[in-house]
C-alpha cells in the first residue's frame, strides 16, 4: 500500500463580469478496489451552490454555479488516498458501451489494419502489444491536438498528448473487440491532470498507459473519473452568460507520503 | 351520415385566411433562410367511424403503455435485453441512447408522456403504424385551431353530426401536466423561440394548457431546483418542465456544449427528482426505425397481450431468415437505412436499377444490422379539394395519399384525444405527406354515433 498527497487546483479567469455560470466537476478521486480516500477537502470561489452526485458513468460529480456577476472562478480539491494494486472487479457495468465506437474514437480501414494484434494471445497479451504499438507510433508533442481531435486524426499526425495516446489505444481495443475505457486521473509528481486506459479481460479493468508504454501494476496513478473517451467525463465544463474571455491554469501535485 | 360538403367547400377560403391571421404557420430553413410558410387546411374532413375508433384507441393505449415499460427497462434493468427478445446492439448502438439516463427515474415512470403515432389505413380498411414518434411529436395544435375556426365558419355542420369534441386535447395536456408536476411548483412550455419551425404551436398550447411560455434563459437551477425568472426579475419554483428543446441540447453541461436553449444542471435537478420533464430525456431509442420492428413483441413481453396494432409488415436482415427473403425481394421492398448519419435514407426498391440494386445489396451484405425492409403499403386515398391556383372556384375532388398522426398523452393514465393530424400530399404521385414539402392537413371527426 502506498499514500498519497494530492492538491488539483484550477483558477478560471474572465476578462469581464460572467453571470448565470453552472459548472460540473470530476475533481475528486473514486474510491474503488484499489484506491481508498482518507481525507478529502473542495473548496471553492465565489460561493457556488454545490452538490455531489454521479453520472452516467458511475463517476463522482459536484454540479453547482453562480448567478451573481463575478470574474474568477476558484476551487481546489485536495486530500490523501490509498492505492494497491490497480485492478477492478467487473461489478455489472454495461460493457457493450465501451465495445462500440464513440464519438472521439471512430475507426477507418487504415487504422483497423494497423490495430491487428495476435488472435491466439491472451487478452492482457494483445492489450499490452497495442499499448506498446501506440507508444511506438506517436510522438509526444503538446499543443499540437485539441481536446476535440478524434482518434483518426491521431492516427494520421502521429502525434500528440495523453489524452490522444489513450483515444488511439481505446480505437484500437475496440477494433479487436476488446472493450476499453478512458481514463482521467493525477500521475504522481507535479504537472496537470493524466490519461489513460482501461481494458475489459472478461473478469475485470486492467489498466494501461500508452504516453509511458505501461501496464498499470504499480502505483502512481489516482483514478477520478472514465468514460468512453474524454468527452464523457472532463474533469470540468462549464456554461455562463456574457461575453468574456476566460483564462484557466490547471495545477496538480501527487506527492508519496 | 349525410354532411353537406358544399357548406365545408365553401368555407375553405375563409377558414384559410382566419389560420393566417391567427397567425397558424410553421418555419421552414431552406439555405440558411428563415421563411414562414401557411400549412394549408383542406376543408373535407377524415371521418373515422365509431367502432373503428375504440380500435384504434385500444390498440393505441396499448402500444405506447409497452413503449413506456420498454424506455423504462432499457434505462433500468434491461430484461428486454437479458431474455434475447431485442438484441443489444439493437439498442446501445441506437443513437437515440443516451447512457446519461441509465437508472434516472422520471416520475411516475413515464417516459412518452405526448406520443406521436403515425398510422396509415392500407384499401383492405387494416390500419397499419408507420412509425412511433416518442421524443417531441407536433403537430395537434392544427386541427385544434381549424375546427376552432371551421365551427365559427359553418355552425351547422357540428350542430347536426355527432362529431367527437377535439377540445380536449389542453384537457389531456394539463391534466398529465398536473399529474406529472405534483405540486412542486409552475407548469412551464419551453420553446426555443420564435424561429422555431413550430413556435405557433409552442405559445397555443401554452394559452389553451394555462401554462407559462418560458424562452431559454427563463429557466435556471438553483440548488438543485429549478426556478423561472420571467420579465420581471420574479423566482418562481418549477415542478414540470414541457419542452420543446431537443434532447441534445437540454442540458449543456452534459450535451451539446454550445446550446444556448438549455438550462445548465437541468439533468441533475431531473435526476433527482426536482423536475419532471416532458418528455423525458432519452427516449429515442424507442423510436429508432431498427427498434420499431420489435414493438409488436414488447406488447406481448411487457403486456402479455396480442398486439392489436399492426405494423407495416417489416423485416430485419439482421435475422438470418428475413435477410434471405430480402435480398431474394427487394423489387418490391422498401428499403430503410437506419444509421441516422449521412445514410441512404428511404428507397423504393421498384424504382432502381440492376446496378443500384446489386449495389444496395452489396451494402445489405455488408453491414446487415443497418437496414430494414419493408412491405409496400397500399394505402386509401382520402379526396381533397382540388386547388387550381385561383383558389375562388375549386374544381372538384381528388384523391391523394394520407396519413393520420394519432396523439396519446400518458401521465398517471394513458389517454387517446379524440381526433388527430391527417396530413395529405399535394402531389398525386407522392407518398411524402410531411408539411414542409408542401402537403396540407384535414381536420379527423371520430364519430360518437
Amino acid at each position: 500500500m502506498k499514500r498519497y498527497l494530492y492538491n488539483y487546483q484550477t483558477i478560471v479567469t474572465f476578462s469581464e463580469p460572467v453571470s448565470a455560470h453552472g459548472v460540473m466537476l470530476r475533481c475528486q478521486p473514486v474510491t474503488n478496489a484499489f484506491q481508498t480516500i482518507e481525507q478529502e477537502h473542495v473548496v471553492a470561489s465565489p460561493d457556488y451552490w454545490l452538490t455531489a452526485g454521479t453520472d452516467a458513468f458511475g463517476n463522482r460529480i459536484l454540479f453547482g454555479g453562480a448567478n451573481e456577476p463575478h470574474t474568477v472562478f476558484a476551487y481546489v480539491s485536495t486530500g490523501i488516498v490509498s492505492t494497491e494494486m490497480y485492478f477492478l472487479k467487473h461489478r455489472g457495468e454495461n460493457i457493450f458501451l465501451y465495445r462500440q465506437p464513440s464519438q472521439l474514437t471512430q475507426l477507418n480501414d487504415a487504422m483497423r489494419d494497423a490495430a491487428v494484434t495476435d488472435a491466439d494471445a491472451s487478452i492482457a497479451e494483445r492489450a499490452q502489444q497495442l499499448c506498446h504499438k501506440v507508444y511506438e507510433m506517436m510522438k509526444y508533442a503538446p499543443e499540437t491536438t485539441t481536446v476535440e481531435t478524434p482518434a483518426c486524426e491521431v492516427f494520421s499526425r502521429r502525434c500528440g498528448v495523453c489524452q490522444d495516446y489513450a483515444h488511439l489505444m481505446i480505437a484500437f481495443c475496440r477494433a479487436n473487440g476488446l472493450p476499453a475505457r478512458y481514463v482521467n486521473g493525477f500521475l504522481e509528481g507535479i504537472g496537470k491532470t493524466h490519461a489513460w486506459v482501461e481494458v475489459f479481460d472478461g473478469y475485470g479493468w486492467q489498466g494501461y498507459d500508452p504516453t509511458h508504454d505501461r501496464e498499470l501494476l504499480h502505483q502512481g496513478y489516482v483514478k477520478i473519473a472514465h468514460g468512453r473517451d474524454s468527452a464523457d467525463c472532463p474533469v470540468s465544463r462549464g456554461m455562463f452568460r456574457g461575453q468574456a474571455i476566460q483564462q484557466t491554469q490547471i495545477s496538480v501535485t501527487l506527492q508519496e507520503l | 351520415m349525410n354532411i353537406k360538403l358544399t357548406e365545408l367547400t365553401d368555407s375553405r377560403d375563409s377558414v384559410n385566411k382566419w389560420m393566417e391571421r391567427y397567425g397558424v404557420r410553421f418555419g421552414v430553413y431552406k439555405n440558411g433562410v428563415f421563411n414562414e410558410q401557411l400549412f394549408p387546411f383542406d376543408p373535407v374532413p377524415r371521418i373515422i367511424g365509431k367502432e373503428d375508433w375504440a380500435y384504434l384507441e385500444k390498440g393505441l393505449r396499448q402500444r405506447v403503455m409497452a413503449l413506456n415499460k420498454f424506455l423504462w427497462d432499457v434505462y433500468h434493468e434491461k430484461k428486454i435485453i437479458k431474455d434475447g427478445i431485442v438484441p443489444e446492439e439493437f439498442v446501445y448502438s441506437s443513437k437515440g441512447y443516451l447512457p446519461e439516463c441509465e437508472g434516472i427515474s422520471p416520475t411516475g415512470g413515464v417516459y412518452a408522456h405526448i406520443a406521436g403515432i403515425d398510422l396509415v389505413e392500407g384499401k383492405d380498411g387494416q390500419w397499419y403504424v408507420l412509425e412511433d414518434n416518442l421524443r417531441i411529436p407536433s403537430g395537434a395544435s392544427y386541427p385544434m385551431i381549424a375546427r376552432q375556426i371551421t365551427r365559427r365558419v359553418s355552425p351547422a355542420t357540428f350542430a347536426s353530426h355527432a362529431i367527437a369534441e377535439n377540445r380536449g386535447y389542453a384537457d389531456l395536456l394539463r391534466d398529465m401536466m398536473d399529474d406529472m408536476n405534483d405540486g412542486r411548483g409552475i407548469s412551464v412550455i419551453l420553446t426555443p423561440g420564435r424561429y422555431n419551425s413550430a413556435y405557433f404551436e409552442h405559445s397555443y398550447l401554452a394559452e389553451k394548457t394555462g401554462a407559462t411560455l418560458a424562452y431559454p434563459g427563463d429557466l435556471y437551477v438553483e440548488d438543485n431546483k429549478v426556478y423561472y425568472s420571467g420579465i420581471y426579475k420574479e423566482r418562481t419554483r418549477v415542478g414540470c418542465i414541457y419542452r420543446r428543446v431537443s434532447d441534445e441540447y437540454m442540458d449543456p453541461l452534459v450535451f451539446e456544449a454550445s446550446s444556448l436553449l438549455g438550462i445548465p444542471n437541468v439533468m441533475q435537478a431531473y435526476k433527482a427528482g426536482n423536475v419532471a420533464l416532458v418528455n423525458a430525456i432519452g427516449n429515442g431509442v424507442a423510436d429508432d426505425k431498427g427498434i420499431y420492428y420489435f414493438v409488436p413483441k414488447m406488447v406481448e413481453y411487457y403486456l402479455g397481450e396480442k398486439p392489436i396494432l399492426q405494423n407495416a409488415p417489416t423485416y430485419l436482415p439482421y435475422f438470418k431468415e428475413d435477410y434471405d427473403y430480402v435480398l431474394a425481394n427487394m423489387q418490391r421492398l422498401v428499403i430503410k437505412d437506419v444509421s441516422e448519419a449521412g445514410g441512404y435514407g428511404v428507397v423504393f426498391g421498384k424504382d432502381l436499377t440492376e446496378e443500384q440494386l446489386d449495389e444496395l445489396k452489396a451494402l445489405i451484405i455488408d453491414q446487415p444490422r443497418r437496414w430494414i425492409a419493408q412491405e409496400v403499403i397500399d394505402f386509401k386515398d382520402l379526396e381533397i379539394l382540388e386547388d387550381d391556383g385561383v383558389s375562388t372556384s375549386p374544381k372538384g375532388l381528388v384523391e391523394r395519399k394520407a396519413d393520420l398522426r394519432a396523439f396519446v398523452v400518458s401521465g398517471k393514465d394513458t389517454r387517446v384525444w379524440c381526433s388527430g393530424l391527417t396530413r395529405f400530399s399535394r402531389n398525386p404521385n407522392s407518398f411524402v405527406v410531411n408539411s414542409s414539402q408542401g402537403g396540407g392537413f384535414k381536420d379527423t371527426w371520430v364519430m360518437t354515433e
